[in-house]
């Protein structure tokens, strides 16, 4: 039986070709990190059988990722007879590294130049015959998802396996210096002539010249002189990287790339019309620029929250107007009593409160899915990548990071990209200190209601300061419990588009319906509890003894005009935010914030349903006629005495940072498969919150700055 | 008045064993559902360049 071995880059096609050659229908959704199963089926060919093996979708040999390790390993202990390298037409630089990397590692390989049709529509051309000859290698052309070249393919690695073509095998030449290094470790390999003998000496030479971690396991477990050949590539890469100014592993990359590009310019041709691509390459000359790339990000970002409470606010405005429209209907119909109190502060109150943000959520994602749409997030992660590094983060945590931007869940989840469990689990540990879409209204309403002239600003800031947060505690983790090598990361740059209606506005529609549903089902029942918990017990007056309705009556009429603010002190809520009072009033909080964060961490939108309740109930004696019932959350806590921007500083500081909601510390189990690890991040994250929150408070109040 | 502490009492009860469930049902089947909107970027926990190979 012979093996035929499908490689190649994700998204290249290999699907359709494996499922045209075996006349299988598998369908494999690659999440990388998730799905490294290799398939196979087997075919008839004249007299004999063939097995076409499809491998994960890989970019490299390197032994990076699990898809890289499963599709390297393969093909070097099971020994396929032919490599068939499926490649996009469409994106030749990119997917012809893969390819010669298989050439140096001396395996027989074919390539199938696929979506070949798709290449011709975009007015790309390739000279087939000048690039097998220049790579030395069959090429086939090769359209996937309408089998066609499928049959050519086959017959083409048949004449290969039976030598009526050249296998392929080729050294690549990587210029006079690294030559040179490549060399010097080669002789030094030598010296173990049973090691020469089972591996390719120029293959480890190259991978320990790109420090590759299996070439150096491989060298320390299986070479005579280890200790040896580890120091010269040690003393040959320290003197590559002294000469190019850069890692070695990049010198190499560029060598590689450099080869294809040569090796392009003289096989390929585009229509001379001015296509999308040139104008990508235009725009990614300024937003990929290795100074200008970062703060181009933060500025789209400052622009998107400008643009979502410039439009937001007004629109928060009407429905707040709704809400409050209609608690005086209320007020005017029904009769006083705990009913009605429970309509309109508890309810009202508590979900209007919530809901009149809606507008701000809206303009929020109809900004991000734009940038999401145009493709311009892919080039935030690509600029971004650096910087992860700095901080022992892998450039794919950005994945996590802006889908956390939605929702801390699924960026729990998102996590799997990651292949390392020690970059994964740091990105979890930090990925929830991004601003979420429960945040997003509470930090929105405290920086509205506090820095009204500056709202943008500040929200933009402690938006910032998650991003800074997530990036120090990644690399105190990184350097004091997570230690281990970090792994490069390579990022598909789609070409730039204008985003379609229809797209922006189902992610739109998505998000801004989840948050009313949210409103309408969790926030509601958190609010009707928290209601509870803040009316009840009520204070006991002398004679209430008995029981019958005129008590009754009485005793709700005197709670009302003699006290709410007694009543709300005497319920639980009052009491458990009397009890850990006196740790939070070094952060400038009260008793009535204390017990709106705990509220929090069932979701961060309670926060403001129970400042809207408390305040409700505390403000309700005066009745419908008084002022204070126009007013939402926001406006309460402008108005309240006891609170300054200062406090309203640390207020931000404490919701960003502290204890991620019960719905993420469930995930988080899940992925990480123990309690232990929420457990953990809830103590950090409000340890680091209630510090920087106090560190904040008290700087301000010495310096007199907001008080 | 009375009445209006029985109709309290029951949307009280009601909103106990909701959150009741729901948090159980968190802890034990945590995710998003079906409903993949939870996300910014559109896709639930999915690298939006790792599609079919």
């Amino acid at each position: 039986m012979l093996r035929i071995a499908l490689a190649g880059n994700p998204n290249s096609g290999k699907t359709c070709i494996f499922n045209s050659l075996t006349g299988q229908r598998q369908h494999i959704g690659n999440y990388p990190g998730v799905t490294v199963e290799k398939k196979s089926g087997r075919i008839p060919y004249g007299d004999t059988i063939i097995e076409i093996v499809d491998l994960p979708g890989t970019y490299s040999l390197s032994a990076y990722s699990l898809e890289e390790i499963v599709s390297r390993d393969f093909v070097l202990h099971e020994k396929p007879d032919v490599i068939i390298d499926v490649m996009d037409s469409t994106n030749l630089e990119r997917h012809l590294y893969l390819l010669l990397q298989f050439q140096e590692l001396g395996v027989p390989v074919i390539g199938a130049l696929n979506m070949s049709d798709e290449a011709r529509e975009k007015g790309i051309e390739i000279d087939v015959e000048q690039l097998q000859r220049i790579l030395g290698i069959p090429l086939v052309k090769t359209v996937g998802n309408r089998g066609i070249g499928s049959r050519e393919l086959l017959e083409t690695a048949m004449r290969l396996i039976h030598h009526e073509i050249p296998s392929g095998t080729r050294h690549l030449n990587y210029g006079p210096e690294l030559e040179e290094a490549h060399y010097g470790i080669i002789q030094s390999l030598r010296r173990d002539p049973e090691f020469a003998q089972r591996y390719s000496l120029h293959w480890t030479a190259i991978k320990l010249l790109e420090k590759d971690g299996d070439a150096i396991r491989k060298i320390e477990s299986e070479h005579a002189h280890p200790d040896d050949v580890l120091e010269t590539a040690t003393k040959i890469r320290s003197g590559i990287e002294k000469h190019f100014g850069e890692d070695s592993e990049i010198v190499v990359g560029e060598q590689r790339y450099g080869y294809i590009r040569g090796a392009l310019k003289e096989t390929l041709k585009h229509a001379p019309k001015e296509n999308y691509l040139d104008i990508t390459e235009k725009i990614d000359r300024l937003v990929l620029n290795r100074y200008l790339g970062i703060p181009i990000f933060l500025l789209v970002m400052f622009a998107i929250y400008q643009f979502t409470f410039a439009l937001g606010n007004p629109a928060s405005e009407s429905i707040s107007a709704f809400f409050n429209w209609s608690a005086s209907q209320l007020q005017a119909t029904m009769p006083t009593g705990p009913l009605l109190d429970f309509l309109t502060d508890g309810i009202i109150k508590g979900v209007g409160g919530v809901l009149v943000f809606l507008p701000l959520v809206v303009f929020l994602f109809l900004g991000l899915s734009f940038l999401e749409d145009t493709g311009y997030m892919a080039r935030a992660a690509f600029v971004m990548d650096k910087f992860f590094h700095i901080f022992g983060l892998h450039g794919r945590s950005f994945i996590p990071f802006m889908v956390s931007t939605g929702c801390a869940v699924p960026g729990v989840m998102s996590a799997r990209v990651l292949a390392n469990p020690k970059d994964r689990i740091v990105t979890i540990m930090v990925a929830p200190f991004m601003m979420c879409g429960a945040k997003t209204p509470v930090i929105a309403m405290l920086a509205a209601a506090f820095f009204p002239q500056n709202a943008a600003v500040v929200f933009w800031s402690i938006w910032l300061l998650g991003w800074v947060s997530a990036f120090v505690t990644a690399l105190i983790f990184r350097s004091a419990i997570f230690k281990g090598e970090q792994t490069p990361f390579v990022m598909e740059l789609p070409p730039y588009r204008v985003p379609t209606l229809r797209g922006i506005f189902q992610h739109v529609w998505e998000k801004s319906w989840e948050y009313v549903k949210k409103a309408g089902t969790v926030i509601l029942a958190a609010s009707v509890i928290i209601w509870f918990a803040l009316s009840f017990p009520r204070p006991k007056t002398a004679q209430n003894d008995e029981i019958d309705t005129q008590r009754i009556e009485t005793e709700y009429t005197v709670s009302s005009a003699d006290g709410a603010a007694r009543t709300i002190e005497n319920s639980i809520g009052g009491r458990l935010g009397h009890a850990i009072e006196p740790v939070l009033q070094w952060a400038g909080f009260d008793w009535k914030i204390g017990v709106s964060l705990v509220a929090g961490v069932a979701a961060k939108e309670v926060i403001i349903s129970t400042l809207g309740i408390l305040y409700g109930i505390e403000e309700s004696p005066a009745g419908p006629s008084a002022p204070e019932s126009d007013l939402m959350v926001g406006d309460y806590l402008k108005r309240d005495p006891h609170y300054s921007p200062l406090m309203g500083l640390a207020l931000m500081i404490f919701v960003i940072l502290y204890v991620p909601c019960i719905a993420t510390l469930a995930m988080v189990r899940k992925e990480l498969g123990s309690w232990k690890w929420p457990l953990f991040q809830a103590v950090y994250t409000l340890s680091l919150a209630l510090f920087l929150a106090i560190l904040v408070f008290q700087i301000g109040s010495l310096l007199g700055l907001g008080v | 008045m009375w009445w209006q502490y029985i109709i309290l009492g029951i949307f009280f009860v009601v909103s106990v064993l909701f959150i009741a469930f729901r948090f159980k049902k968190r802890v034990e089947e945590p995710g998003c559902g079906s409903n993949c909107s939870c996300c910014s970027i559109g896709s639930c926990g999915i690298d939006p360049s790792g599609e079919e190979q």
